[in-house]
């Protein structure tokens, strides 16, 4: 037989084998996850259902909320429904739980920190139309689902969360006070090895140094501690943003809170 | 033509950023397929692009080391090939620039959005490259041999940095970085060194000398079998042993760049680990393990096949066997799925898809013992070969021999005991363990090359080489070899690129097109088989085309 | 060349036909259970490409292996046995052709992931449990407290034994009352394939969401497990799951010390 010939059939024999191998072992096709559309004729029910879904799924809520538990981190949300009418006087249930969202620091509940981020941004980043559907949800536990797929919030307008104010004549804070007004043990164990959202700094001052955990302050995504689960990259810098953190901070301020976790070494 | 790519890369942004659309459609294959095709074909051209200098260079080194003319004339060659690959290459890539302005505009606004401080200094490079391959193809002979070495060393670093840009480009949609939550740039730098750009780099610079290895070897075996004196046999004969010698050497370290890859894939996000060797991607690595196989197998058998023209290498005959059936062995377990496929009726005597005794084989304490073991069989055929027609006239030569064969077996010890070992420990203890098994193969091998140049410093030589003399069979396993590796790139880039499953940025611009699903594997391979071909069929022209000049250059001589 | 195969006097095609029936029997009866056809198949064929190989990586012994083979098809005085061959071999097709399209009614071949992957975390009535990192919230007695442990052991034994002994049978071999009536059979939890590769918070996640909590590549439904949280609660899954390891004497999987 003529060599090139031969050639040309072998290479389509080599190459036909391994589309044969491709072709022999098991066959699966893989479907991006349905985005969660808000059809404009979805019924209360049907809202409620999606706004679940979101909850516990794509919007992370359950991370730091419960339902029927104990709110260690952020508020429990059982009967939700029925209290968000009564929260702000003058403001709705729906309007009041859509403001919760979008600036999340606006009311802040008795005893718990601002440290909610504004979900309608990245990373969560949840759709307005998502949004209303958390709401149904959140009505549904207790009270009446009012909103439609055609609600339009007012909070939606208004330009992300608000800052946490600086009290008039509140002088410069001491690392102390820092950490409980910007609720950074929500997510970081101070006093032990806990992991909780983000990396236990007990021992953070034996760990590091002064500059190292000034720059993991200012820019808390260049380096993102290691361990399993992985932590979330994004998650801090959104929050401490949302909370004006990086806005209202000053210089005296920001050293005092290195120079504060530099003397944490662990130990007892 | 380079202008035309160069002042698209430049207008592109601007193009794009007209239409109001997301996506335009392709006719009959749709847009993704030929994307996929003028992409992967872009993708081969331009690894062999950058193979064949990598490859050139070292042969001519090599030339001006021994002094042996034949590594020059080898090398002139090669480049011949590289003029034509070169445009060819260009094309493609305008091409796919055209083709994804086109058909993914939304998508592409954004890329250039991340990128387009690095269009320029891309262009740049580009030319760069273009002017030193002219240079130092058309100033063979004419220049000082050092200056023209150098124009090739320039050749390269350029050739490596403009690919390294691409890449950039490529990981960067796997794994983003240097961007804000919105996904506005923030630091182009962080956006280039995005997490998985070293990795690629890496894995890519040395698949690409494996590459053209591959295909410098099956040139080779097509001029062997089509030549027509012994003299032209010989010429191609040999040529194809330092290309498969270049493939294997680059195919050995291989495993553990992509081990490197693949880490760093999990340490940016879990979730995409997993897709990759557990999910929906779990199945591509038992096809690619058949791949890995037909690659160990070729090569092993085309230096058996090659020890029948060494004067001497007879006595070495009788290990072949010892040497198939080990690598049978271990190639049977490196393919043994977890999961397996069975009928109803099997599945019931195994007690579910899970076999109580093959189970063990199918993890990855048993894979990675199994190809640690593979490339140590490959590297003892390498030796066996070597020392076809030489023998050690040393003092020390049968002590010599002592410590080598102890040193192979101790790796092999290692590999295996640490294999199975990893059954009675922890996870975590085991995962750690492919370190040391690593460790072992490649100290036994340095050590024992080592040890193998002191022995054969002053040898005698039972015998020459017949250059040549060897059986046909051997040049089909080159072909087979490059036709492999071509289309385990086309396999590797498939999944590289699906990892993203439903994103073309991964977790930031997401694809909403009607081709955001994952295509089954039987359907991906349809189109990396299709590629290959098309990819072949061109080298095929570029091939008949360098001879087409040879040969008008050898009428006007006579 | 002189080789050692010449000396035994056995032609090189009748070796090489030896050592592929020999493997294929090694393979085919010394494990048990049997290794599945499709594996095996694929093993045999590595076989095959091997032997191949080695017949081929030396000329003469090609030419040896080739020589009957053209003297059947070629030779004047094989007249005969080329007939023969020339009937059965066309047959031979032909029934392989019948074989592949008349199939026996059976359920196709399955492909199932044995340990699919998990969701990262599930949403137990309304409360999330994190399936890469939840702990059993007794385990900790083991050692802390032995009585405590023992008493959540022996009531998840009473769960086992209501509930799950029917397919998992008495000694959690997988092969309760019903377990022939299911497929895939239940699993055998005493194979130290199974639990022992696992951390309690998947066993949480398989027996809360049974079958239809699968993901597509572990097909979903592909399981006759029921969703047992519709049944237990929290604290009954993981006191089973207690249970599961102290009978079969194993312990789960953890990823850090």
């Amino acid at each position: 037989m003529n060599v090139p010939l031969k050639i040309v059939l072998f290479t389509l024999a080599v190459t036909g084998f391994y589309t044969y191998v491709g072709a022999i072992v098991p066959q699966m096709e893989a479907h991006p996850p349905k985005s969660t559309e808000i059809g404009a004729d979805m019924g209360p029910v049907e809202l409620a259902a999606t706004g679940k879904e979101i909850f516990f799924g794509k919007g992370t809520c359950a991370l730091c909320h419960t339902i029927g538990g104990k709110g260690e981190r952020c508020p429990d949300l059982e009967g939700i429904g029925r209290r968000a009418a009564s929260r702000i006087e003058g403001v709705s249930a729906q309007e009041y739980l859509a403001q919760s969202m979008y600036q999340p620091n606006e009311y802040v509940v008795d005893g718990y920190q601002p440290t909610m981020p504004n979900i309608s941004r990245a990373p969560i980043g949840l759709t307005d139309g998502e949004i209303i559907a958390v709401v149904a949800f959140l009505q549904n536990e207790g009270g009446e689902i009012t909103v439609t797929p055609a609600t339009r919030f007012e909070a939606a307008g208004e330009a992300g969360s608000q800052p946490v104010a600086r009290t008039e004549g509140e002088g410069p804070l001491d690392a102390l006070a820092i950490i409980k007004k910007y609720n950074c043990e929500a997510c970081h164990d101070l006093a032990g090895a806990e992991r909780r959202l983000g990396p236990p700094l007990h021992d953070i001052g034996a760990r590091q140094t002064r500059a190292q955990i000034l720059h993991s302050i200012v820019e808390p995504d260049a380096e993102i501690a290691a361990g399993e689960p992985p932590y979330t990259p994004g998650l801090m810098s959104a929050t401490l943003m949302s909370t004006g953190f990086y806005d209202t901070l000053t210089l005296p301020e920001l050293t005092a809170l290195v120079e504060h976790l530099a003397s944490l070494e662990g130990g007892e | 033509m380079l202008l035309v790519a160069a002042v698209l890369v430049l207008a592109g942004p601007a193009l794009a950023q007209e239409g109001g659309e997301a996506y335009r459609d392709f006719p009959i294959v749709g847009s993704r397929v030929a994307i996929w095709v003028i992409a992967q074909l872009h993708l081969l051209f331009g690894a062999f692009v950058l193979a064949v200098p990598l490859f050139a260079v070292t042969i001519e080194y090599m030339g001006m080391r021994t002094g042996d003319q034949r590594y020059d004339d080898l090398a002139h060659e090669f480049t011949r090939l590289l003029t034509m690959a070169f445009s060819t290459t260009a094309i493609f890539g305008a091409m796919l620039l055209f083709m994804l302005l086109g058909l993914y505009p939304k998508f592409m606004s954004y890329l250039s959005s991340i990128f387009s401080a690095t269009f320029l200094p891309y262009v740049l490079l580009f030319f760069g490259e273009t002017f030193s391959l002219y240079i130092y193809y058309y100033g063979w002979g004419k220049l000082s041999p050092r200056v023209h070495l150098s124009i090739g060393v320039l050749l390269n670093v350029i050739g490596i940095l403009v690919m390294m840009v691409a890449n950039a480009w490529v990981t960067f949609m796997t794994s983003p970085a240097g961007i804000d939550d919105s996904g506005a740039l923030v630091n182009v730098w962080d956006a280039i060194a995005n997490p998985t750009w070293m990795p690629i780099n890496i894995h890519r610079v040395i698949a690409n000398v494996a590459f053209g290895g591959s295909i410098a070897g099956a040139y080779a075996a097509f001029n062997f079998l089509t030549a027509k004196t012994d003299e032209e046999r010989a010429h191609y004969d040999w040529m194809g042993y330092i290309g498969n010698f270049v493939a294997i050497v680059a195919l050995l370290p291989l495993p553990f760049a992509g081990y490197y890859l693949g880490r760093e894939i999990y340490a940016f996000n879990q979730q995409m680990g997993i897709t990759m060797m557990g999910g929906v991607f779990s199945w591509l690595f038992i096809v690619q393990a058949v791949l890995i196989g037909a690659l160990f197998l070729a090569a092993n058998y085309y230096l058996w096949l090659g020890m029948a023209r060494i004067e001497g290498a007879e006595r070495f005959r009788p290990a072949i066997k010892y040497l198939l059936i080990l690598l049978t062995i271990c190639l049977m377990i490196w393919a043994t799925p977890h999961s397996m496929v069975a009928s109803l009726e099997e599945s019931r005597k195994m007690g579910g898809a899970h076999h109580p005794v093959l189970g063990f084989l199918g993890v990855m304490s048993a894979k990675n013992t199994a190809v640690n073991l593979m490339i140590l069989t490959t590297y003892i055929s390498f030796l066996l070969y070597r020392r076809g027609n030489r023998i050690a006239t040393v003092a020390w030569a049968r002590s010599g021999n002592i410590a080598q064969v102890a040193i192979f077996v101790g790796a092999a010890a290692v590999v295996i005991f640490l294999g199975v070992y990893g059954y009675y420990v922890e996870a975590s203890v085991r995962i750690g363990f492919s370190v040391p098994q690593v460790g072992a193969v490649l100290f036994a091998m340095i050590a024992v090359t080592v040890i193998d140049a002191f022995l054969f410093k002053d040898c005698r030589e039972t015998g020459g080489i017949r250059w040549g003399e060897i059986s046909p069979r051997s040049q089909y396993a080159l072909l087979l070899l490059a036709i492999s590796f071509t289309w385990l790139m086309g396999l590797m880039g498939y999944v590289r690129s699906g990892l993203r499953q439903h994103w073309h940025v991964y977790g930031v611009v997401r694809d909403t097109s009607a081709d955001a699903f994952t295509p089954t594997l039987g359907y991906a391979t349809m189109v990396v088989s299709v590629t290959v071909l098309i990819f072949f069929a061109f080298l095929v022209f570029i091939f008949w085309l360098s001879r087409l000049s040879q040969k008008q250059a050898y009428r006007a001589q006579s | 060349m002189p080789d050692k195969q010449n000396g035994r006097g056995l032609p090189v095609i009748a070796q090489v036909a030896l050592v592929f029936a020999g493997a294929y029997l090694l393979l085919r009866f010394s494990v048990q259970p049997p290794i599945p056809s499709s594996v095996l198949g694929m093993y045999m064929f590595f076989v095959g490409v091997s032997l191949m190989l080695f017949v081929s990586s030396d000329d003469d012994r090609f030419a040896e292996f080739k020589r009957p083979l053209i003297q059947l098809l070629t030779a004047r005085e094989h007249k005969v046995p080329r007939l023969v061959l020339g009937t059965v071999f066309p047959l031979l097709v032909a029934y392989l052709g019948y074989a592949g399209a008349h199939t026996e009614i059976a359920p196709p071949g399955q492909q199932r992931t044995v340990h699919p992957a998990p969701p990262n975390e599930i949403d137990f009535k309304g409360k999330r449990i994190d399936v890469l990192t939840a702990e059993n919230p007794f385990r900790h007695l083991a050692e802390e407290e032995p009585e405590a442990f023992r008493e959540h052991v022996a009531r998840g034994k009473d769960v086992y034994y209501r509930n799950c002994v029917f397919c998992h049978g008495d000694n959690l071999e997988g092969d309760g009352l019903y377990a022939h009536g299911l497929s895939p059979i239940p699993a055998n939890l005493a194979d130290p394939g199974t639990i022992a590769q696992l951390q309690e918070s998947y066993l949480f996640w398989r027996i809360a969401k049974g079958g239809p909590g699968l993901p597509v590549e572990g097909t979903p439904w592909d399981s006759a497990m029921p969703a047992w949280e519709k049944f237990l609660d929290e604290d009954e899954i993981w006191e089973v799951i207690l249970f599961l390891y102290d009978f079969t004497d194993q312990h789960p999987r953890s990823w850090e010390e």
